[in-house]
This record gives C-alpha cells, structure tokens and sequence, in this order.
C-alpha cells in the first residue's frame, strides 16, 4: 500500500503536466468554439437565404460529427506550418493547438443551437428561459472536457496518454492505483466546474450578456 | 422527339470533336515528354551525380539540429531506460547522424500507426523507427537504400502452446500493431484473426490479459521480450517469415535529391567502418543472418580494387546491392475500374472501391460501429432507468449509494474507463478467476455508466419538476414514463452523445471504423480521402441515429414533438 502511494507521488508532477494540458485544451477549445458558434448562430437569426442555409448546415456538421473524428482530421489533413500570404512569416500550428480546434467542434454545433433558443425565448420576454443557456453550456464544456482525453490518441501528451507512458516505462502492475488517480484528477475539477456553473446561472451579468448576444 | 435526336447528334459529334481534340494533344505529349527524356538523359549523363539539393536538409542545416521519427516502446531499438531517456540501437544511428551534420539530435516519439502521417506532415525529417521497407511504403514515402537492419516476423505464443510450423498457426486470434506491414500478408496467408493495438504496450498486455494467442511482431523486438521475466513460458519457436529490410524513410519529394543519396552513403558507410556491427552487439539486435550477410556484402571488392557494392552514373547502388524481394501486399486482385481510374485520373485514391481487402475492412469497421452503437444505447438507457428508479425508491442506503456511484459516471473519461476495465481489471480477473472480459462488453460497459448517470440525473431533475405540480410524486416504474416525457430532451442528448463516443473502442482493439480507417491509411497513405470519407461516414451515422431516435420519441410520445 504505502509502495503505491509513494510509487503515485513520485509521479505526481508529470501527471499533473499532463493534466493541466487537458485544462488548456479545453479553455482554448471553448474560446474557440463559444466564439464561431455565436457568430454561426448570430448568422442563422439575422440573415436569410444563402447565409442562413449555410451556417444552419455548418453547425449541424460539427453537432453530428463526433469529437474523435473531428480530432483525428485536426492532427493529420491540417498543415503543420503554413506561410502569411504575401509574406515570409511561418506560422506553426503545435499539435495540442489542432486537438484544441477538433475539440471546439461540438461546442460551434452546440453553441449555435442554443443561442438560437435563447433567442426565441428572449423574443418571448421569459428571462429564465434565456439563463437555460448557461447550465447547458455549462455541460458541454464538461462534455468536451472529458472528451480532451481522447487527444491522447492523436499523440497529446495529456494525463492518460502520461499515465501509459508510467506503466509502459515503469513497466509497473500497479494499473488499478494509477488509473483510479487519474478519475480522481478529472471528478475533482468537473465538480468544481458544476459548483461554478451553478453559480453562474443566476449571475446578473452574464443575463445582460446573454442577452446582447441572443438579441 | 426529332429535336432531341438533332441535340443528341450535335453532342456526340462535339464528344468526338472532343476526343479527337485530346488525342491529338496526348500524342503531341507523349512526342514532347519522349524528348524531353532524351534531353534529361543526355544531360544525367553529362552531369553525372548532380543532383538536388534537399529542402529538408536545407532547412535541418538553418535550424541547426534534425529531427528523427524514433520508437520509445521497442527494446533494443529505441525505448525509454530507467532514468527516463530514450536509448537503443536506432538512437546510436540517429546520434551518429547528427555528428556527421553537426546539428543537434532531436527525438521526436513516433507510433507504428502515425509514423508516415508525422513524416509527411513534417513533423519529422526523418524517419528511423523499426520501419520495414515495402512496395507500398515506397508509393508514400521515400526509401533510404541500404536497410540499416533486417528482420522477419514471428509469433510470441503464450506458455502451453508450441506450435511447429506457420500452417499450425492457421485460425488462431492474435494481437498485432496497427500498421506494421506484416499484417496483411500474414492474415490473408494463415487466416489469423487480428487484434490491432496502437503500442506495442497495449498490444502485449492484450496477450499477458489472454485476449489473443499470441504476439506477432518483428522478430528480434520479441527474441528481446522472451528474455524478460514477465515472459517465462512464452515461445517463439516459428522461423522468421517475410524478411524484409529495415530502412531510414524520408518525406516522398524527397525522392533523388542529395539528401536521400548522403543517407544512403551513410548507411554503406556504417557497414564499412563497422560502426554498425558495434551498435548490434551492444545492443543485442541481431536476426538469423544479419549482420553478417549485409557485412560481408558491403565489403566485398572487386579486381580492380572498387567497393562490389558502389553507385552507378544513375546515381543507384550496383544491382546485386538493392533489395528488390520487398513484401508484395498489394495483389490488387478484384480490380474495380472505377476506383482505379478516378486514382489514375485525379490522384484520389479511394481504395475501399477498388481494393477487395479494403473493402472489407470498411465493411467490417462500418458493421462493428452499428453494433456497438446499438448496445450502448441500449445500455446507457436500461442503466439509467434502473438507477434512477433504485435511487427515488427511498430504500436505506442502496438509494443513495447508487445515486452517488452513478452521478460520477459522467464526470470521468469513458477512454479511461476502458483502459481501466480491459487492462487493469481484465488482467486480474485472468490470473485470479480464468474469466476474460471480452472488449466490446467492456466498451458497451463503459459508453453505458458514463451516459447512465447523465440520464439518471436528467429523470432525477424532472422528478422534482413534476413534484412543484404534485407534491406526493413518487418515481417508480409506473409514474417513469412521465418522468420520462419531462426529460426527453436531455436523455436524447445523451444517447445522441453515445453515437458520437462509440469510436473510442478503437483504442480497445475493436476493428470498429476509425481502426480500420487507421489500417488502411497507415497502408495507402491516402490520408485526405480516407480521413473525409470518416467524417462523411460519420455525419451519416449519427444522422441515422438521431432520425432513429425522433421516431421513436414521436411513436411513444406522438402529442408533443420536441426539437
């Protein structure tokens, strides 16, 4: 027992590396994602014709492809590098920022959806319809979250793809400790996420916010 | 009717119009390319050993170091020592690489499954990573000539099971690599079931948990695992099969330029200043001939006192030097014209149309999908009705503790979950019990406990809607179905969301789409297409199911329809 224990701590910073890229993933994911799907959303109320058609087929793409599909064509088609037109400047795109714009998939789809909601309850003057935005939002920020585990797959080095990486090395037989401490990394900081969200949804702000946006 | 005939008739001749137009000018081609293969020819000869020069090496001299493809997980090779840095016999070549350019060594980890990805994305410059050179490779990447190593495949059996020959191995289940060239030829010659693993960890704990037979893999990497005390009992009694050429790859422009030559002059190089026969024996990586056959080649010389082995005016090793013998697993038997002339056409190789393999493949993965889709829905919603009308029912202890243990379902990673239950739980239940977990319960298992809690959750919160109504509301299995009108929608998330999960399996080794996809890409190297044709062929499957599930909502619950 007390061999595992030391066995984990010893391990600790490395896992805790990797974690805090899954952390950073998703924030980025949700950056990204928040901000497209408002604009797809925004296109769908506001426009008609062509415009509308096209964003309300964009955000049904990226809401009925899953994650990990969206992830593998993120780190394998995307370019690793890509030149400004009409400049020397190289850009490189590293490859937890192409598992960031795979992951931000499902939050353009799911974005977009529920601005439209909102908006069609904003129209009917019920401000605590609009507020379902946030709880929702609030879940598939988790959702997309625990899918940043996945990114292992393609090759980031996040808290599972660190925690083979310890039993393959260590050649360890303490499978069960390890991958039990993982899930504890991941209960631990959605709870604290439902906490937040929780506290968010009566958040006066974010109404007025929300409601700029759904406008 | 006549105008149409007329229409007709003025379309067909502009056809030949047409045609007769591209024929002219595919003749007028073929003249200009002829001559413009003398003129190329003339001047190889006048310029003999011109060639090139190497955007990669360029680019490696500016930034000052190389970046090689290497294996961290295949002892002797290249893998990770006990403080922690990459080491073996691939890394003693890298380092001697970078000595002779001057630059500094970066070692960037490569898998079996996306070694070629990372090269043509350039995220290597070079691959040196247990690569066995193929015909097929050679179609997407460039081959360094001579191999720095060879080897054939074999089988690591578990203990109480020798078998003789090949033929003796006919039917048995075992686990493998995705993407090792072996594959193919091996399963379609001794009609082995394949359990396909993304490492090389991954695959042998699916061996030590008794998931398959055995290991088939490159020969030395399991003559080094035998030796290990984790695998007494193991054989490997099976000759070598399939003895093919480990070679440095580089990116497929990189093809005839100086790059390509220095390596290769490299290579030779280590044979004759017994660089290489040095790394061998320290590292202990030697097959039934090599090193010796490849020394003694390299250092035979002729009469006149020349290497037998040196490049012609063409700029090509002499020919008794090159391996042509490469493993041929392209029978393209069953030739599709359409696959092929849209290939030779326009350059996209869709080779599930044309390739009888692939085809099956794909059939097989799309097959697995479905199947594992509708278990987990079905799954994810038995598990969840049970859980939540166990935890209303207000029974001691139970209600609560199943409330509790199934609200952390959604807050862990169901990849985790699969490695937990497959590997850790998996292992211990053969060595204790003889009981082995089959892959796609586990998947089922760990899709259903993460959607469960979300549905279990969803009834939970409708139970205390309907309560506001009616304070005395009770959620038992008679009142669940309007509990179950009040939280549609999110249960319907939910499944929706199992769909879109379903493809996690493939890092369980079940031959579900994405595996197979990966298989063939790993192959074909037609990663644009074979990646699209995943997105498309998902976007249609989740379609399926959400029209699926709309129907059954507006059978079950007709009055109200919701989006």
């Amino acid at each position: 027992m007390i061999e595992v224990i030391e066995f984990l701590v010893t391990w600790t910073p490395f896992l805790l590396g990797g974690f805090l890229s899954n952390i950073g993933v998703t924030i980025v994911a949700v950056m990204i994602g928040t901000c497209i799907g408002a604009g797809l959303g925004r296109l769908r109320m506001h426009q008609r014709g062509a415009l509308a058609r096209g964003s309300e087929f964009l955000s049904r793409l990226f809401r009925n492809v899953p994650t990990l599909a969206l992830l593998f064509f993120a780190a394998f088609v995307l370019p690793r590098e890509f030149t400004v037109y009409g400049s020397d400047v190289v850009i490189e795109i590293p490859l937890w920022f192409k598992a960031a714009l795979g992951l931000s998939g499902s939050l353009i789809g799911f974005t977009s959806e529920s601005l439209l909601i909102a908006h069609q309850n904003l129209k009917r003057q019920d401000d605590s319809a609009v507020m379902i935005f946030v709880p929702t939002w609030g879940a598939s920020v988790m959702i997309s979250f625990i899918a940043s585990s996945t990114a292992s797959l393609v090759g980031v080095s996040e808290l599972i793809s660190r925690s083979n990486s310890i039993i393959a090395a260590t050649g360890t037989s303490h499978l069960i400790p390890v991958y039990l401490y993982c899930a504890v990394f991941f209960i631990v900081a959605c709870l604290l996420w439902a906490a937040l969200i929780d506290r968010m949804k009566t958040s006066s702000l974010l109404l007025s916010l929300l409601k700029r946006a759904a406008a | 009717m006549d105008k149409t005939t007329a229409a007709w008739d003025k379309t067909s001749s502009a056809w030949d119009k047409t045609s007769s137009v591209w024929v002219a000018r595919s003749t007028g081609w073929r003249l200009a390319r002829s001559a413009l293969a003398v003129l190329l020819l003339i001047g190889a000869s006048a310029f003999a050993g011109a060639v090139d020069s190497s955007p990669v090496l360029n680019a490696i001299k500016e930034a000052g170091a190389i970046r090689i493809g290497v294996k961290t997980d295949v002892e002797p090779f290249g893998y990770i020592n006990s403080s922690g840095e990459i080491v073996g016999f691939e890394i003693d070549l890298a380092e001697d690489i970078a000595k002779r350019l001057g630059v500094r060594l970066i070692k960037v980890p490569v898998s079996t499954e996306v070694r070629f990805q990372k090269l043509e994305l350039g995220e290597v410059d070079l691959l040196l990573a247990t690569v066995g050179d193929s015909l097929e490779r050679r179609k997407i990447a460039t081959a360094i000539e001579p191999g720095y190593f060879e080897s054939g495949v074999t089988v690591m059996l578990r203990p109480g099971q020798r078998l003789k020959d090949w033929n003796a191995v006919r039917g048995k289940t075992l686990c493998a690599l995705q993407g090792a060239y072996f594959n193919r030829p091996t399963s379609e010659q001794y009609l082995l079931t394949l359990q396909t693993y993304k490492t090389v960890r991954d695959a042998l704990l699916g061996v030590t948990g008794g998931r398959c037979d055995g290991f088939l893999y490159n020969a030395p990497a399991i003559k080094n695992l035998l030796k290990k005390a984790e695998y007494r009992g193991y054989t490997a009694d099976l000759p070598e099969a399939l003895v093919t050429p480990w070679t440095m790859f580089l990116r497929k422009s990189e093809g005839g330029k100086d790059f390509e030559k220095y390596l290769g002059d490299v290579t030779a190089d280590w044979y004759r200043n017994g660089l290489i026969n040095r790394a061998a024996s320290t590292w202990g990586a030697s097959s039934s001939r090599w090193p010796a056959d490849q020394m003694a080649l390299w250092n035979r010389k002729e009469s006149n006192g020349k290497y037998t082995c040196d490049r012609n005016d063409k700029g090509q090793w002499t020919a008794e030097c090159r391996r042509v013998e490469f493993v041929k697993s392209d029978d393209v038997s069953g030739l599709h014209a359409l696959g092929l002339t849209l290939k030779e056409n326009t350059g996209i190789d869709l080779s599930y149309v044309y390739d009888a393999y692939d085809r099956h493949q794909i059939g097989m993965g799309l097959a697995y999908t479905m199947l594992l889709t509708a278990l987990s829905i079905a799954a994810s919603l038995a598990l969840g009705l049970v859980s939540a009308t166990l935890s209303e029912a207000r029974i001691p202890v139970l209600s609560r503790l199943v409330f509790f243990v199934m609200s952390l379902g959604r807050l862990i990673p169901p990849l985790l979950m699969m490695y937990f239950l497959f590997f850790a739980v998996g292992e211990l239940l053969l060595t204790n019990y003889e009981v082995k977990l089959p892959a796609i319960f586990v998947a089922v298992m760990c899709l259903a406990y993460y959607s469960a809690g979300i549905i279990m959750i969803a009834l939970h919160e409708a139970t205390l809607l309907l309560r506001k109504t009616k304070p005395s509301f009770q959620l038992t299995l008679g009142t669940l179905a309007s509990a179950i009108d009040h939280a549609r929608w999110p249960i319907k998330q939910a499944l929706i969301n199992v769909t879109k999960m379903s493809m996690i399996a493939s890092a369980i080794a079940i031959p579900e789409l994405l595996s197979q996809v990966n298989l063939i890409m790993a192959e074909k190297g037609n990663l644009v297409v074979m990646m699209s044709t995943l997105l498309l062929a998902y976007y249609l499957i989740t379609s399926f199911w959400i029209h699926a599930f709309t129907f059954l909502e507006s059978r079950f619950y007709p009055s109200r329809q919701q989006s």
